[in-house]
């Protein structure tokens, strides 16, 4: 889309600063500019240059050399003391006259200077100042007749005026014969014939005109082969003459020129690309504008010499060149290459400053994390500006070392910690004195309690990188001066996100179930999918959270008992698992904080240290394995009570003279039961602890059926609602285990389940009973859908699951897992008469 | 003669106290829950119930909550290795409760049955 308001807005700011600004300024810079360089060239042209350049037609014959020659010798011989050469034969102008110097007369007069005479001399000093051209009136030069260059006849640029030189004043100028002006003409050919009057050869001034014959057109002697090789001294007076006209460029070709032009106008753009990426976008409109006047006015001051159309063009091809090759291109390929880092890396972290009540919160807690009792924030905001304290915890009782901190901010090059005098007894007293990267300074001064940050080198080193970090987080600190571009933001940005998703990376192949990731003062970075997940079930939005916050809420525990803890934490870096209350999730979750404390230097590239790791273990499962150990301990806790309260009461009785010896006898044999009872009660508990101690998944040993049918059945729930299909379970009442795999159980269990789901229809139910025998466990469930044929019932407990898709592949995988256990898995079906599980296990105790 | 229930669920330990109660002249009866001696109760009649608290089934608070609804019930001396405090234990009203606790040996039991029954 055409911004016609921004191209308009850009125009008229273009013109204000030509006509405001430019103009006087070029002016000035290019009198100077000229006059040196004229200066140079006079004394170039001083040192090398040659006595006489001739320049004959082309198609002269070859005796035009020894005429001229004649004709220069003539001059020679006449001596005079200057040459007025006509260049055009329209000019008339009256010789007489010019050499009374009653007439202002134009003419290119060259003096002529005596063998004897210093070829050229230094032109005068230049008084003026170095503001003012030098002067260039007093010219002891050579005398030419003609040079590619000089004769300007043939280009339709008017020629400049210039001053007859007189003897008196000795004074010359050099110029080009003005049209209009009278003078006699002789035609080339009476120069070749040596027909010129002696009158127009004096000893003062000659003149000599180079015009062609009636009818016959002007040669363009500037395309002229010479006679003889040009040497570089008529090139040097060449751009002398022009330096003096105010055309240096032109000195040296038109087409050199555009392109000298063009590279300008390339590296212009280049130039407003980087100001622009530095300064801000303000700065480009504004650099157009400045670049579109300069070469209106340079178009304007040199006149018909740098034309304005090639000066647009080399304007627009430059400005097209950056704005659509090296801008537009380059930041869309450096936004979508930041996009994709960005994208590889799940959330972004935000390092923006914080809001100045964020930021006061912060500065708490983080002072509470590292322990200390009493801290004092100050910030320089600007130069020359007055420090200002934002943050304050109870320092004042060191006033000469708040002073330091006041005065002595940001000294140094970097960020350093002193240990000052003035604490109270039992109390340190610090001085974090803060430099950063950005040019922000500020000082923190903080007391502690005596040892915290003396006797702990982790705990200084994360004072530190706190203090630089809650420096770049303050919404008043200063910006940087040196504002990076956007080539070193990306560099600096890609670095950040390869380092955190190298450590994502990591982090996610760890065995833990959720993570989120703060930093070290306490501000969110990220977290995993897991972790949002438990966010959303349980209603804590750790995104949303501080660290004190997050851990606070999740384990119950006030904000001043986890400072505490993470102050412990920090000093000796050791890992610590909080268990956890209920956060409204149907898995269980201990919470572990651990520091990653990265380098406490303050690195831009350490994006991910230091930080504090909370992790969310899911302990769902070894909570359950806990409860069973201690059930399955107080189980056998009771019934060994049962028999020492037994083996109690038959020693008493046996100590009882009441009874006779037909019941002592009864005694000694219930005695007998009841050590018999306990010794077998005794193997099987020894053989249910090592069963429990973790052999692994295959291990086969005492499992709680209640505990695994309370599990499947919660999904299997969760999975007929889908469906339409009613879980209807009562839980039964059981102290005994069953002997099944450690991890086995559940699965099996949830496979005859959704083979019943899958069986039964809308609107119907899948029933669960639990019935107990003396030695096993029967657990039955059954559904009343199509059924299946029998046969492939029997086939399936008896297959090679490979080859069963679908619930029938878990029943078949099931089956065989069962007979392993010991156990029995039935399936009764037929056509529409549903599918009941009979499932069989071997009870422990 | 005075009928008592025996409500535990170890087998040894009722046939125990059976034997030393019956060898005073009480007269037994057991049940090994308290789903089986809330039956017994119903049908028949007892002068004393003794009953343990943890029990399979049906455990000792479960059949003392369910004979809040029952008439006539005997007095009920409570057998507990646990930290139950007796005020806690619910009762019909007007229904005495009395808690020993665990391990208490057969004299002591005894002594604790001849006690309520002599107050009954």
């Amino acid at each position: 889309m055409i911004r016609w308001g921004r191209i308009l807005r850009t125009l008229i700011i273009a013109l204000a600063v030509t006509v405001l600004v430019s103009l006087p300024v070029v002016r000035v810079v290019t009198e100077v500019a000229n006059g040196y360089a004229a200066t140079w060239l006079i004394r170039l042209d001083a040192r090398f240059g040659q006595d006489v350049v001739l320049v004959v037609p082309e198609d002269a014959d070859r005796g035009t050399e020894d005429r001229i020659d004649a004709l220069l010798s003539q001059i020679s011989a006449a001596a005079p003391r200057a040459v007025a050469v006509v260049l055009d034969r329209s000019d008339r102008v009256d010789p007489d006259a010019l050499m009374r110097g009653d007439e202002a007369g134009a003419a290119l007069v060259v003096p002529i200077l005596p063998d004897d005479a210093p070829r050229a001399s230094e032109p005068p000093d230049n008084t003026g100042g170095p503001w003012a051209r030098p002067a260039l009136d007093v010219f002891f030069g050579h005398f030419r007749t003609a040079g590619p260059g000089t004769l300007a006849a043939g280009t339709a640029l008017p020629p400049f005026e210039s001053r007859l030189l007189t003897r008196e004043t000795g004074s010359y100028w050099l110029g080009y014969l003005s049209a209009g002006r009278a003078l006699p003409v002789f035609g080339w050919q009476d120069i070749l014939d040596s027909a010129v009057p002696d009158r127009f050869i004096a000893d003062r001034i000659v003149v000599v005109a180079l015009a062609p014959e009636d009818h016959a057109e002007i040669p363009d002697l500037r395309l002229t082969p010479v006679s003889q090789p040009v040497p570089p001294a008529s090139l040097v007076a060449q751009a002398l003459q022009a330096g003096l006209d105010g055309r240096v460029l032109t000195a040296v070709g038109g087409t050199v020129t555009i392109v000298i032009a063009l590279i300008a106008a390339l590296e212009a753009g280049v130039v407003l690309t980087r100001l622009r990426d530095r300064a801000g976008p303000w700065l480009y409109p504004f650099g157009v504008a400045v670049m579109l006047g300069l070469t209106i006015l340079a178009a304007w001051g040199a006149g018909v010499m740098f034309p304005f159309a090639e000066a647009l063009a080399a304007f627009s091809l430059a400005w097209f060149a950056h704005r659509v090759v090296l801008d537009t291109n380059r930041r869309r390929r450096q936004h979508r290459q930041l996009n994709r880092l960005e994208l590889a890396v799940a959330d972004a972290v935000d390092t923006g400053p914080l809001d100045l009540d964020t930021w006061r919160t912060r500065v708490e807690e983080t002072a509470r994390t590292l322990g200390l009792t009493g801290y004092s924030f100050v910030l320089r905001r600007r130069f020359f500006r007055r420090p200002v304290e934002v943050a304050s915890g109870g320092s004042d009782g060191a006033p000469l070392a708040r002073d330091r901190v006041r005065f002595g901010l940001g000294r140094g090059r970097a960020t350093t910690l002193l240990p000052m005098t003035g604490g109270a007894e039992g109390e340190e007293l610090w001085q974090v004195d803060l430099r950063t990267a950005a040019s922000r300074r500020g000082g923190w001064l903080v007391r502690c309690p005596e040892g915290a940050l003396s006797g702990s080198a982790p705990r200084r080193a994360m004072l530190i990188a706190a203090a630089e970090r809650l420096l770049a987080l303050h919404p008043w600190a200063a910006p940087g001066q040196g504002r990076p571009t956007i080539d070193e933001e990306i560099a600096t940005r890609s670095r950040v996100l390869a380092h955190e998703a190298a450590t994502l990376d990591a982090l996610t192949h760890t065995a833990v179930s959720a993570f989120a990731v703060f930093d070290l003062v306490g501000t969110f970075m990220r977290q995993n999918e897991r972790m949002k997940e438990i966010g959303e079930e349980s209603g804590i939005d750790f995104a949303k959270l501080s660290l004190l916050d997050a851990v606070s809420r999740t384990s119950g525990l006030d904000h001043a008992a986890v400072g505490e803890l993470l102050s412990i934490l920090i000093a000796d870096g050791e890992s610590r698992r909080i268990p956890i209350s209920d956060i409204g999730t149907r898995q269980r979750f201990a919470l572990r904080l651990s520091l990653d404390a990265g380098r406490a230097g303050g690195d831009t590239t350490d994006a991910l240290g230091p930080v504090m790791l909370c992790e969310l273990l899911d302990v769902t499962e070894s909570v359950r394995l806990d409860e069973a150990r201690r059930s399955v301990a107080q189980f056998f806790d009771q019934q060994l009570r049962n028999d020492f309260e037994a083996i109690d009461l038959v020693a008493e009785m046996l100590r009882d003279p009441e009874f006779d010896d037909a019941i002592r006898v009864r005694l000694l044999d219930r005695l007998r039961g009841v050590t018999e009872r306990m010794t077998e009660r005794m193997e099987t508990f020894d053989t249910a602890l090592g069963d429990m101690m973790g052999q692994g998944a295959a291990a086969v040993g005492p499992q709680e059926l209640r505990r695994a049918l309370d599990e499947a059945l919660d999904l299997l729930i969760r999975d007929g609602r889908s469906s339409e299909v009613r879980v209807e379970y009562e839980r039964p009442v059981l102290l005994s285990l069953v002997r099944a795999g450690a991890e086995g159980l559940t699965p099996v269990l949830r496979g005859l389940g959704k083979l019943c789901l899958a069986d039964a229809p809308r609107g119907s139910a899948v029933t669960v009973e639990v019935t107990e025998t003396p030695d096993t466990i029967e657990t039955v469930l059954y559904s009343s859908g199509h059924g299946l044929p029998q046969e492939l019932a029997e086939s399936i407990t008896g297959t090679d699951e490979a080859r069963l898709p679908g619930e029938l592949g878990d029943v078949a995988r099931a089956a065989e897992v069962v007979r392993r256990w010991g156990g029995d898995l039935t399936l009764e079906t037929g056509i529409e008469r549903g599918i009941r599980c009979r499932l069989t296990l071997q009870k422990v105790v | 003669m005075a009928r008592i229930l025996l409500v535990d669920d170890d087998e040894m330990v009722r046939d125990l106290l059976s034997l030393r109660l019956e060898t005073k002249g009480f007269e037994t009866a057991q049940a090994p829950d308290g789903k089986a001696g809330l039956a017994l109760l119903e049908a028949e009649q007892f002068d004393l119930v003794v009953l343990d608290l943890l029990m399979p089934e049906m455990d000792g608070l479960s059949f003392l909550s369910a004979t809040r609804e029952m008439a006539d019930l005997p007095p009920i001396l409570v057998l507990s290795a646990t930290k139950t405090d007796e005020a806690a234990l619910p009762r019909a009203p007007g229904l005495r409760v009395e808690l020993l606790r665990k391990p208490a040996s057969a004299g002591v039991i005894l002594a604790a049955v001849e006690r309520i029954l002599g107050e009954s």
